[in-house]
């Protein structure tokens, strides 16, 4: 993750990219795709139990997560708790249920089909303190600091104003609350043509 | 931001399981790795 960088891309057109990509990760979930997915790759990578298990397969099948946050402990009994990028929801609806209904999961995305598996599968679960809104997690439609914990998981690097992305996590976040997230990093500086690829931003 | 309280996870190597040679081959190239943090924001 490069924060600060400018953006050497058409900022619309990658969204555009990402949106596709992402759509075909929540109505094709069995196609192959450049990064791993599903149940089998959340479990590889030590996805909370028993909580994954509750969470319906429609859900799982498309989760495209890049590591394993949750090794950082726990949702809280009645936090505020908001996953930026949802998706179709694995690590919301885990979220939601370390909650409680005390609690509430907020998820946001910009991928229609995606939140709206996340809502079928919290309805399924029987959920009613999951919130869910379509946006750019660079402008969050949140209260200031009315969030107890922000969570993510592979999203932030498709992201190219991670600047925004950052000052609105600090917003809505309530001093003493915390972030935890999963991300790419790279280790080698990514050349100025690279940058350029659309392909290289979707995965 | 002054956040405190950093920890960070293990590096993991996401894109290794990929099952297209050339997205191993480019996050070979970058070092791409999927990772973890957890930061806490200061009390006012």
């Amino acid at each position: 993750m490069t924060i600060g960088a400018e953006t050497p891309v058409d900022v619309e057109i990658l969204r555009q990219e990402i949106a596709k990509t992402y759509t075909e990760v929540s109505t094709e979930p069995d196609t192959n795709f450049s990064f791993p997915t599903g149940h089998k790759w959340a479990q590889e990578l030590g996805y909370p139990e028993p909580e994954l298990t509750w969470v319906p397969e429609d859900t799982v099948a498309s989760f495209a997560g890049v590591a394993n946050h949750w090794q950082h402990g726990p949702v809280m009994p009645g936090e505020t708790v908001l996953d930026l990028g949802c998706g179709a929801g694995t690590d919301l609806l885990i979220a939601a249920q370390m909650t409680g209904q005390a609690g509430r999961a907020i998820g946001i995305d910009m991928t229609a089909s995606m939140l709206e598996r996340a809502r079928s599968s919290a309805q399924a679960m029987g959920l009613t303190n999951v919130e869910l809104h379509d946006s750019l997690i660079e402008s969050l439609p949140l209260e200031d600091e009315s969030v107890d914990i922000v969570i993510s998981n592979g999203v932030i690097d498709l992201v190219p104003d991670k600047e925004a992305v950052f000052a609105e996590i600090d917003r809505v976040l309530r001093p003493g609350g915390r972030l935890q997230l999963a991300d790419v990093f790279i280790r080698h500086e990514v050349s100025e043509d690279a940058r350029k690829r659309i392909d290289l931003w979707t995965g | 931001m002054g956040y405190r309280e950093l920890e960070q996870g293990e590096p993991v190597d996401t894109f290794a399981r990929s099952t297209f040679d050339d997205t191993r081959r480019k996050a070979a190239k970058f070092g791409a790795m999927g990772s973890t943090i957890r930061a806490t924001k200061p009390q006012r």
